[in-house]
């Protein structure tokens, strides 16, 4: 075929005055991409031509299944939701979990650590205390009234031991007090290497000064200075 | 008809249950005895028995004992009761009767008891030395708290929690299998363990007097020890090592045994700790 009859055809196409005929002619004969690819798509809405019973045949597929892919979409979806809220709801019980764990622990411990009657209730208290990773003050208030008050040298030596873990800001003020506080040798030669521990330059000195006006006698005064000179 | 039936049947389990109800309760009610243990100069000896009520628990009851000036023995048998025996030594010796008669009437000893259900209570509240013993048998699986000043104490062949303290006198604690709390300001502690619980921890402390400890070779058990001027041996292997992984703070000796379920502290001040295998001794 000639061009001008391929531009005949072609003016008289965009015209929309071919037959079926010549635009057959003009698809077979013309290397137009443009024009080529317009009847591709032509063909293809072609093959995408609904039929006449879609509408009622879609009618009865709805009624059949309401929602379709749509509906099917949502179970996923909704399955995903309920992972994720289970999810969630473990962490959150998790974390609670544990928290309420370490209050619950914090409160057997320190139920443990004030029964009166059993010294072996006492000291299972502070070996369980000594399991925690934290210790509240609530807990370090009974540390240091038992490293003062209990009756059982064994008691105090374990508080004394636990009191010195934690990172305790008032420890030295602890120590310092209690150290004060003891009858026995053996618990305030175990307070003065703990101070002499803290490396604080003052220490030595004021426990001289305190030791001077202390209402101990000689003999414990003297074993408390050659245990500072150690 | 029916609910005649019906009417008796409730009553009837009404009674059954206020019947279990009372029954109950005079269960639960304290068999409480004290009094006053009758030594006379012309015995110098008194034997005493406390029935111990049944008990469910792996404890079967409690026994405390302070005492001043009266040496104190504990020995766990196969019984179910508590039987006390005090006896002034000095009549085991006929040369020193006649001299501890005149100590005795101006000693005046005296020894008070209380029985409170599964736990009984015994006090010697003289104010100077007796020259008595308290020989306590109770039921093996029994817990102990004894108390002594100047005297010493013994116990043999107890399960359960045993805590013993005293200020002068010795503490000999022998085949225990439990847990021991013990102080002792110049007394020594021996306790030669026959198992070690991990039901609670143990602790043994001394300012002047030595720590002995006697643990079988199989236990499972953790031992920490320390002196600050005692020397310290063991015939098991010993670790070293900072309590809180400082340098200057004291340094703590462990002893690693199995799984290491129990825990002994042991702390004296000038005495010396020793830690020996049972199977060698």
């Amino acid at each position: 075929m000639d061009q001008n009859r391929i531009k005949q055809l072609h003016d008289k196409y965009y015209r929309g005055e071919t037959t079926e005929e010549e635009e057959k002619e003009l698809f077979e004969s013309s290397n137009n991409e443009a024009l080529n690819a317009e009847n591709a798509f032509y063909q293809a809405t072609k093959l995408l031509e609904l039929p006449d019973s879609f509408d009622e045949d879609l009618k009865i597929i709805l009624h059949q299944d309401r929602g379709g892919k749509i509906r099917r979409i949502w179970p996923e979806l909704s399955r995903i939701a309920v992972v994720l809220f289970i999810g969630i709801l473990i962490g959150v019980l998790i974390n609670n979990s544990k928290k309420s764990y370490q209050t619950t622990m914090q409160e057997v411990v320190t139920i443990a650590l004030a029964d009166q009657h059993s010294v072996h209730m006492r000291l299972k208290g502070l070996e369980l205390a000594a399991q925690m990773p934290v210790l509240e003050e609530e807990l370090l208030n009974s540390l240091t009234n038992l490293l003062n008050n209990d009756e059982n040298v064994n008691i105090r030596i374990a508080a004394l031991d636990l009191l010195m873990r934690p990172k305790n800001d008032n420890i030295e003020t602890t120590l310092f007090d209690a150290l004060f506080q003891q009858e026995s040798i053996l618990v305030q030669s175990i307070i003065i290497k703990y101070l002499l521990a803290l490396e604080d330059p003052k220490i030595k000195e004021a426990i001289w000064d305190k030791l001077e006006n202390a209402a101990l006698d000689e003999q414990r005064k003297k074993q408390i200075r050659s245990l500072i000179r150690i | 008809m029916k609910y005649i039936l019906i009417a008796a049947l409730t009553i009837l389990s009404l009674n059954l249950g206020m019947g279990q109800s009372r029954q109950r309760a005079d269960q639960l009610k304290p068999l409480l005895k004290k009094g006053e243990l009758p030594l006379t100069l012309k015995e110098r000896r008194v034997i005493m028995d406390f029935e111990i009520p049944l008990t469910k628990g792996y404890l079967k009851g409690k026994l405390n004992v302070d005492s001043k000036f009266s040496r104190i023995s504990v020995r766990g048998k196969d019984q179910d009761f508590v039987a006390v025996e005090v006896v002034d030594l000095s009549t085991l010796n006929e040369q020193y009767a006649s001299l501890d008669s005149a100590r005795w009437l101006k000693t005046q000893p005296k020894i008070t008891y209380t029985e409170n259900n599964n736990e009984v209570t015994i006090s010697d509240i003289s104010n100077a030395p007796t020259g008595l013993l308290i020989s306590i048998s109770v039921p093996n699986k029994f817990a102990a708290k004894l108390e002594t000043g100047h005297e010493n104490i013994f116990v043999f062949d107890l399960v359960g929690e045993i805590e013993a303290d005293s200020k002068e006198g010795n503490i000999t604690l022998t085949r225990i299998d439990g847990s021991i709390i013990a102080s002792s300001i110049d007394g020594n502690i021996n306790a030669y363990y026959k198992d070690v619980s991990p039901l609670y921890p143990n602790a043994l402390s001394s300012i002047r007097g030595d720590v002995k400890l006697l643990i079988p070779p199989d236990a499972s058990v953790n031992v920490s020890l320390s002196s600050v001027m005692g020397k310290v041996y063991s015939d098991f292997k010993l670790r070293t090592h900072n309590k809180n992984n400082t340098t200057k703070e004291r340094k703590i000796k462990t002893i690693a045994l199995g799984m290491r379920e129990a825990s002994i502290g042991i702390n004296t001040y000038s005495g010396n700790i020793n830690i020996y295998n049972t199977a060698k001794q």
